[in-house]
């Protein structure tokens, strides 16, 4: 199994946004944001879409899959 | 309403809840721990409308999924292993009642792995699997 990595805490810091914003942005709770930005947990599909559209970027520019 | 505050406000529904169902069971009130029950419900459901954001995610249920797993698998094997050994000392030792016990116990067993087969078919087939 690979390895997923994601820019979403860089990417956040750049954009003024807290953790709970995005959270709130992305419908998910903020623990989860937590989750994703320290790498424990992995996002859906979808909601990797919602992550890397709030940014205005591509889900590959987001997050990185290392095999 | 931010987070702390939810979580401080569901803490005291359920004290509340827990409180009236212990008092109204040791006096034997079988009105008073209903009435206390439902209550509770709605003050939850009022309390939730209030709170905007979102409470259970993909991750959250994803967690639920997997803990109910485990305590399936644990409460089955304890349930089982309680049967096998009730039936078979109520039997040794002619105890009818004890037999009775493991007897029960390996029905609800039964009922829940069959209950687990039923369910985990039709999310299968909702979520796309075969048909």
């Amino acid at each position: 199994m690979g390895e997923i990595n994601n820019d979403i805490r860089a990417l956040r810091l750049e954009r003024g946004l807290t953790q709970e914003e995005l959270a709130d942005v992305v419908s998910v709770t903020r623990q989860t944001v937590i989750a994703i930005e320290k790498g424990g947990y992995v996002p859906s599909l979808e909601l990797a879409f919602r992550i890397a559209r709030e940014f205005g970027k591509s889900i590959e520019e987001v997050f990185k899959y290392k095999a | 309403m931010n987070q702390t505050q939810f979580k401080w406000v569901r803490l005291v529904i359920v004290a509340l809840v827990a409180t009236t169902v212990s008092t109204a069971v040791s006096i034997g009130n079988f009105f008073l721990a209903l009435s206390g029950v439902l209550i509770g419900m709605l003050f939850m459901w009022l309390v939730r409308l209030r709170y905007k954001k979102v409470i259970v995610d993909e991750r959250v249920s994803i967690i639920s999924g997997r803990a109910a797993r485990v305590s399936y698998a644990i409460t089955t094997m304890t349930l089982l292993a309680l049967s096998l050994f009730f039936t078979v000392s109520g039997k040794r030792a002619g105890e009818i009642y004890i037999e009775a016990l493991g007897v029960v116990f390996g029905f609800v067993v039964l009922f829940t792995v069959a209950l687990y087969t039923v369910s985990f078919h039709y999310y299968n087939k909702r979520y796309g699997g075969d048909k």
